[in-house]
C-alpha cells in the first residue's frame, strides 16, 4: 500500500544518516582566580563568535560569565524565572548614574512605570510609552499610522504591556522613543521597561569599541556595560549564539548540559581537543530514547483526555448512546492530539522519530475509515505528498551538521498528526453533533465564525506582529481559508437564486453577496499596506480566475457560459504574456515597493547580493542533477547554506538531494492531487438540481466552489513555489504546500480543505444518486 | 421541469475524465522537465555580460551613487564615514521640529546637501538591504587598513598571557588576521612566535594622534630575569613594566632599514620578579607607510589619487569572493 512508501523512505533516511555525535555535557575546569575565553569551537555552538564568553572563577569557587562578543548576545534565564534576558544588563536604581558617550545621566526616580533622568541640563521623563523633556511630551518619531492607534488606546488606559516600547539612546533627534546624543549612533543603548522597573541594555548598534557606555559612573565600581558579568547557579539556562545550555553543577567543576542546537561531529573523526580546560561528553543522535527526561508541557496531552471524557459524558445523557464502546476511540484520539501538540511545543528537545511515529498512524486510520473510492484516492495522494514532505524534512534534520534542523520536520509532523487525530475524533463522534451531520444552519454560523476569527487574527498581526506572522502563526492562511469559504457561499447563493430567477424570468442584482468582497478587500488591502508584499495578490489572482471559470461552467445560460469561459481563457493568456513582457522591461513595474524583486528576477547577474538566494539554489539544483546526491553523500553539504531552505527553498533542497526525476514524480503527484480534488468538486455538484431538497443543493454548490477555490489556491502555491525555486518567477516568499515546513499553512489551510473534500465525498457515498 | 442542460453531458464527461486527468498530469510533468533540462544544461560560470560591465552590479552602483550624493564622505584621516542610520528622521525634523535636533559635536554635518527621493531610496538601500550591508562591510575593511598597529611576542620561558588594547580609554578590538607579507618583518623563522594581535577596527576619535596602548597580562607572575621578545608594528614603542635590553627597527623591504622607514620594532624585554603586566604604547602607522603590506589582498573600495573607486574583484586574484556577509537569520 502507498502508506508504506513514506515509511520505507523514512527508514532509508534513518539508516543512511551519518553517524552523528552530539555534545551532551561540557565540563569546564578552572583554578580559582583564573579566567578562560570560550567561543564557537570550545562550546560547539555553530553560530557563536570565535571568542564569545569569558568565564571567571573567583576565590571562593563561584563562577561568573561575561559576554565578550561584539555583535551577539548571550541570553540568560536564572533558575525559576520565566523569560530570557541579556547578560549585559543594568537595572536603573534611584541615585545611580550612567554615561553614554560623553553624556552622563543621573537617575532621579525609577518606579515600576516611571523613570526620571537628569542629563544634559534637562529633565527627562519616560513612562514606557512617551518621552518628556522638561515636562513637554515629545512628538512621535515616524509619521506612521500606528501612532494614532497608540494615542487612542493610551487614552483608553489599555494594559501597558501592549503599548510599551524601549527608549533608544543615541541618534540625532529627540522624539517619543529616542533620546538623541551627540556623536552616538541611534540604538547604542536602550532602556527597556520591564515588570520590575527599567533596565539598561546594549542596543543593536552598540559595540564595545564604539561610544562607551559606563554604568555606575563616578562610583568606584564603574565598569563598561559591555563587561557586565552574571553569577552562575545550578538550574540557570544560557543561550550562546542560539545554542541552549543548562547549568547542572558548579562545584568542583562547571558542568553545562547541552540542550539544543549544538554542532555535531561525525563518529569516525578523532575527537578534537580545543581548549585544555573543557572536556565534552558525547552521545549519538537520540532517535527514540530521550536523553533528558525533563520535558515540559506534558500536561497538555493529559489534560485533554479528561476534558474530552467530560464532554462526552455530558453528551451521552442527552443523546443516549447505545454502546459503551463508542466513546473510547474519541477519547484516545483527543489524547493523541494533545500529545502531538505537546511534541510541537517541545520540538527542540524531543527524540527524532516521536512526532513521525505518532502522526503517521493517523493517516493509516483515515485510509481505513473512508469508504468512497474518490476520497480514498485523495487520501492516497495526500499520503504520498505529505509523506514525501516529511521524509524531506527528516533528511534536512538528520543530514545537517547542527542539531537544530530536526525541529522543522518534527513540528510539521506533530501539527499534521494533531490535525489528523482531531479530525478523526470529530468523525467518529459525529453522532454526538447537534442535529446529526452537516446541517446548513450550523454551517453558516461556522462560516461567520471563521471569517470573524480570520479578521481578528489579521488585526492582531497588524497591531502586534510583522510580516513574519504573530506569535508563531501566519494569520493570512486562515484568511485564505475564510476567503475560499465565503466566496463559495456567495457564489452558491448566487447560483441558486440565479437558477430560480432564470426559470421565472427575472434577474436579481449582485449586492447582498458583499461578505466575501469585504473580506477580499480587507485581505488585499492588508497585504499591500502592511506586509508591503504583492505575493498574496499573485496567489489570489489564479484563485479568482478559477472561481470565475467554475461559476461560468455551470451558469444556466449557455451563451454566457461559452463566452465567459472563453474570456477567462483569454485573460489567462494575457497574464502570461504580461509576465513575459515584464521580464523584458522590469523598470515598467507599476507598484513602487518590491520593484527590486522584479529587477533581480529580470537580470540576476547584476544583483549578486539580492539574488544570492536564487543563485545558491540554482547551484544546488545543478549539483543534484537528475539522480540527486542522496545516494552518494550522507550529509547535506552546501545546500544547507541557502537562506530559508526549510520553507521557501525546500524544493531546491529536494532537487539537490533526490534529483530531477523525483521532482517530476512530485509534480505529477501534485497535479493528481489537484485533479482529484476538482473531480470531487464536480461530483458534489452533480447533486445540485435533483429535487427540491434545499439542504443538499446548498451543500453541493458550496462544496463545488470551495473545493474549486481550494484546489486553485493550492495550484497557485505550487506554481509560485516552483517558479521561485527554478527562477521563472520572482522570489515571492510562499512555501510549497505539503513539502516545506510551513505549519500554519498546513494546519490552517491545506488540511481543512482536504477534510472538507473527504467529508463531502463520504456524504455523497452515503447517499448515492 | 426543464432539464438542466449539463446533465446531458454527464455521459460524455465520464468518458473524457480519465483522459483529461492524464493530460493535465502529463502537461505539468512535461513543463517541469523542460525547465529542469534547461537548468542542467546551463554552465555555472559567470555570464559574459557581467565581465564587460562590472559597474552595473548592484553594489558598485550603490557605492558610486551614494558617494556622488554625499551619503559617503572621506574624512580628514583617510577613512570613509557613512551617513547615520536615522538620517531621514533628522532631515524630516530639520524641517518640522528644528529645536528637537540633538547637538552636533564633532561629526560632519549630514543635513547640508540636497535630500530628495533618490537620496532616501539610496539611504534605505545602504542600511537595510543585502547589497548595502556588503558595501558597508567593504567600507569597514577599507577603514581598518587606513591605520595599523599590531603586536606579537615570543617567550623562551614558556610564559602565556593575553593582550588587550585601548586608545584614549576606548577599548579596541584585536584580531589575529594579518597579511602574510608581514612575515617579512621576521627574517628568522616565525617558529615559537605567538600569532599577531592587530587592531581590527578604528573608532573615530577627536584626538587622532593618541597612541595605542597594548598591555599583556601574564598568566602567572614572572620570575626574576625572565625574558621575552616583542615585535610591535607602529611607531617607536614606549615600554612600562619591563626593562628594554635590545631594540631594533624592522622594515618590510629586505634592504637596509633605518629608523624613519621602520614599520616595526623588535624588542627584547626583561621582567622584574613578580611582574604580571607589560604595557607598550605605539603610535599607529598610516596606510601610506605600509602600502606594500596589502599588495595581494584586495578590497573593492580603493583609493586612487584623491578619489575613491569601487573595483571589481575576480575570483582567483587572491581577493575576496563575492559572497555576501552573513545575514541575520530569522528564527
Amino acid at each position: 500500500m502507498l502508506w508504506l512508501l513514506p515509511v520505507l523512505g523514512a527508514l532509508w533516511t534513518v539508516c543512511r544518516a551519518p553517524a552523528w555525535l552530539e555534545p551532551h555535557l561540557l565540563r569546564v575546569t578552572l583554578e580559582p582566580d583564573r579566567t578562560v575565553t570560550l567561543g564557537r569551537e570550545a562550546l560547539w555552538a555553530p553560530q557563536a563568535d570565535n571568542e564569545h564568553i569569558l568565564l571567571r572563577r573567583d576565590m571562593v569557587g563561584g563562577w561568573r560569565l561575561a559576554n565578550i562578543a561584539t555583535g551577539k548576545q548571550v541570553l540568560w534565564r536564572p533558575a525559576g524565572a520565566n523569560d530570557d534576558r541579556p547578560v549585559r544588563e543594568w537595572p536603573l536604581m534611584p541615585g545611580a548614574a550612567f554615561a553614554v558617550g560623553a553624556q552622563t545621566f543621573t537617575v532621579l526616580v525609577a518606579d515600576a512605570d516611571r523613570l526620571v533622568l537628569q542629563g544634559d541640563g534637562r529633565r527627562w521623563e519616560y513612562d514606557g510609552i512617551r518621552l518628556r523633556r522638561d515636562g513637554q511630551p515629545l512628538p512621535e518619531c515616524l509619521p506612521e499610522w500606528r501612532r494614532y492607534w497608540r494615542a487612542w488606546s493610551g487614552e483608553l488606559n489599555w494594559p501597558r504591556g501592549l503599548l510599551e516600547r524601549p527608549l533608544r539612546l543615541g541618534g540625532g533627534v529627540y522624539c517619543a522613543d529616542r533620546l538623541g546624543l551627540a556623536e552616538t549612533p541611534v540604538d547604542t543603548a536602550i532602556i527597556q521597561p520591564t515588570r520590575a522597573g527599567f533596565v539598561l541594555y546594549p542596543g543593536s548598534a552598540g559595540r564595545p569599541d564604539g561610544p562607551p557606555v559606563t554604568v555606575a559612573a563616578g562610583m568606584p565600581d564603574a565598569e563598561s556595560l559591555w563587561r557586565r558579568s552574571i553569577p552562575l547557579a545550578v538550574g540557570d539556562r544560557l543561550i550562546v549564539g542560539r545554542t541552549h545550555y543548562r547549568v547542572t553543577r558548579t562545584a568542583p567543576v562547571l558542568e553545562l548540559a547541552v540542550i539544543a542546537r549544538a554542532q555535531r561531529r561525525l563518529a569516525g573523526s578523532p575527537p578534537p581537543t580545543v581548549a585544555p580546560m573543557v572536556t565534552v561528553a558525547w552521545r549519538p543522535l537520540a532517535w527514540l530514547w530521550p536523553s533528558d527526561l525533563r520535558i515540559q508541557d506534558w500536561w497538555l496531552g493529559l489534560a485533554l483526555s479528561p476534558l474530552a471524557l467530560g464532554l462526552i459524558g455530558s453528551g451521552r445523557r442527552r443523546i443516549g448512546w447505545p454502546t459503551i464502546r463508542g466513546w473510547w476511540p474519541m477519547a484516545l484520539a483527543l489524547a493523541l492530539t494533545g500529545i502531538c501538540l505537546a511534541l510541537h511545543l517541545n520540538r527542540l528537545t524531543v527524540p527524532v522519530l516521536w512526532p513521525y511515529l505518532l502522526a503517521w498512524p493517523a493517516l493509516l486510520v483515515w485510509l481505513g475509515t473512508v469508504r468512497s473510492p474518490w476520497s480514498a484516492r485523495l487520501l492516497a495522494v495526500l499520503t504520498v505528498l505529505l509523506g514525501g514532505g516529511l521524509v524531506t524534512l527528516l533528511q534536512l534534520g538528520t543530514g545537517a551538521g547542527e542539531s537544530g534542523w530536526l525541529r522543522h520536520g518534527g513540528s510539521g509532523a506533530a501539527l499534521a498528526g494533531a490535525f489528523g487525530w482531531l479530525a478523526w475524533a470529530g468523525w467518529t463522534g459525529r453522532q454526538a453533533w447537534p442535529a446529526g451531520g452537516l446541517d446548513w444552519r450550523w454551517a453558516r454560523w461556522g462560516l461567520r465564525l471563521l471569517g470573524a476569527a480570520a479578521l481578528t487574527l489579521l488585526a492582531l498581526q497588524v497591531m502586534f506582529g510583522d510580516e513574519g506572522g504573530w506569535s508563531g502563526l501566519q494569520p493570512f492562511e486562515l484568511t485564505k481559508l475564510a476567503l475560499t469559504a465565503a466566496a463559495a457561499h456567495a457564489l452558491m447563493s448566487r447560483l441558486r437564486s440565479g437558477e430560480r430567477d432564470w426559470r421565472s424570468g427575472q434577474s436579481s442584482p449582485w449586492p447582498g453577496y458583499l461578505g466575501p468582497l469585504a473580506l477580499l478587500l480587507a485581505a488585499s488591502g492588508f497585504a499591500l499596506a502592511f506586509l508591503r508584499d504583492f505575493s498574496p495578490l499573485a496567489l489570489l489572482l489564479p484563485w479568482g480566475l478559477a472561481l470565475a471559470w467554475a461559476y461560468l461552467s455551470v451558469h444556466p445560460r449557455p451563451v454566457r457560459r461559452g463566452f465567459g469561459r472563453l474570456a477567462v481563457f483569454v485573460l489567462v493568456l494575457l497574464f502570461a504574456a504580461g509576465l513575459a513582457w515584464l521580464h523584458d522591461r522590469p523598470e515598467r513595474f507599476p507598484l513602487d515597493f518590491q520593484a527590486d524583486r522584479i529587477r533581480v528576477w529580470a537580470a540576476p547577474e547584476q544583483y549578486p547580493h539580492a539574488g544570492y538566494q536564487l543563485r545558491r539554489a540554482l547551484e544546488a539544483i545543478r549539483a543534484g542533477g537528475w539522480w540527486g546526491t542522496a545516494w552518494r553523500e550522507a550529509g547535506n553539504g552546501q545546500v544547507m547554506a541557502i537562506p530559508a531552505v526549510e520553507n521557501d527553498f525546500t524544493p531546491a533542497f529536494f532537487l539537490n538531494r533526490y534529483g530531477g526525476l523525483a521532482a517530476l514524480a512530485l509534480v505529477g503527484a501534485q497535479a493528481a492531487f489537484m485533479a482529484i480534488m476538482l473531480t470531487i468538486a464536480q461530483r458534489a455538484l452533480k447533486r445540485t438540481g435533483c429535487g427540491d431538497d434545499h439542504r443538499v443543493t446548498a451543500l453541493g454548490g458550496f462544496a463545488y466552489f470551495a473545493l474549486y477555490g481550494g484546489a486553485a489556491l493550492l495550484g497557485a502555491h505550487f506554481l509560485v513555489s516552483w517558479g521561485t525555486n527554478l527562477g521563472f518567477l520572482p522570489v515571492m516568499g510562499q512555501p510549497m504546500s505539503l513539502l516545506s515546513a510551513a505549519g500554519s499553512h498546513l494546519v490552517l489551510f491545506v488540511l481543512p480543505i482536504v477534510a472538507l473534500a473527504v467529508a463531502v465525498e463520504e456524504k455523497n457515498h452515503d447517499n448515492p444518486l | 421541469m426543464k432539464p438542466i442542460s449539463k446533465l446531458n453531458r454527464v455521459e460524455r464527461r465520464r468518458i473524457a475524465r480519465p483522459v483529461r486527468f492524464a493530460l493535465f498530469v502529463a502537461l505539468c510533468v512535461g513543463l517541469l522537465q523542460l525547465r529542469l533540462a534547461a537548468i542542467y544544461a546551463r554552465p555555472a560560470a559567470v555570464p559574459a555580460a557581467l565581465a564587460e560591465s562590472p559597474s552595473r552590479r548592484e553594489d558598485a552602483e550603490l557605492f558610486n551613487r551614494a558617494l556622488a550624493l554625499g551619503l559617503l564622505r572621506l574624512a580628514a584621516d583617510g577613512r570613509i564615514v557613512i551617513a547615520p542610520a536615522d538620517l531621514p528622521l533628522r532631515q524630516a525634523y530639520a524641517r518640522a521640529y528644528p529645536e528637537l535636533l540633538a547637538p552636533r559635536a564633532g561629526e560632519p554635518d549630514w543635513l547640508d546637501g540636497s535630500w530628495n527621493d533618490e537620496s532616501r531610496r539610496l539611504h534605505r538601500a545602504l542600511h537595510f538591504s543585502a547589497s548595502g550591508r556588503y558595501v558597508r562591510q567593504q567600507i569597514e575593511a577599507f577603514n581598518a587598513r587606513q591605520w595599523l598597529a599590531a603586536v606579537r611576542w615570543r617567550s623562551a620561558a614558556g610564559l602565556t598571557g593575553d593582550w588587550r588594547a585601548d586608545r584614549d580609554g576606548t577599548p579596541l578590538l584585536l584580531t589575529t588576521v594579518m597579511p602574510p607579507r608581514a612575515d617579512r618583518l621576521l627574517p628568522e623563522a616565525t617558529q615559537g612566535w605567538q600569532s599577531w594581535r592587530r587592531v581590527a577596527r578604528w573608532p573615530a576619535l577627536a584626538e587622532d594622534r593618541a597612541p595605542v596602548r597594548f598591555w599583556l597580562t601574564l598568566a602567572r607572575p614572572a620570575r626574576r630575569g625572565e625574558r621575552l621578545e616583542v615585535l610591535a608594528m607602529g611607531g617607536a614603542p614606549t615600554v612600562t613594566g619591563a626593562v628594554v635590553l635590545a631594540s631594533e627597527p624592522r622594515c618590510l623591504q629586505p634592504s637596509f632599514c633605518a629608523e624613519p622607514q621602520a614599520a616595526a620594532h623588535w624588542l627584547r624585554l626583561e621582567l622584574a620578579a613578580g611582574a604580571t603586566e607589560v604595557t607598550l604604547s605605539v603610535a599607529p602607522l598610516p596606510a601610506a607607510a605600509v602600502s606594500d603590506l596589502h599588495r595581494y589582498e584586495y578590497t573593492h573600495v580603493q583609493r586612487e589619487g584623491g578619489r575613491l573607486i569601487w573595483r571589481a574583484i575576480w575570483p582567483g586574484a587572491g581577493g575576496l569572493t563575492d559572497a555576501p556577509p552573513a545575514a541575520k537569520s530569522g528564527e
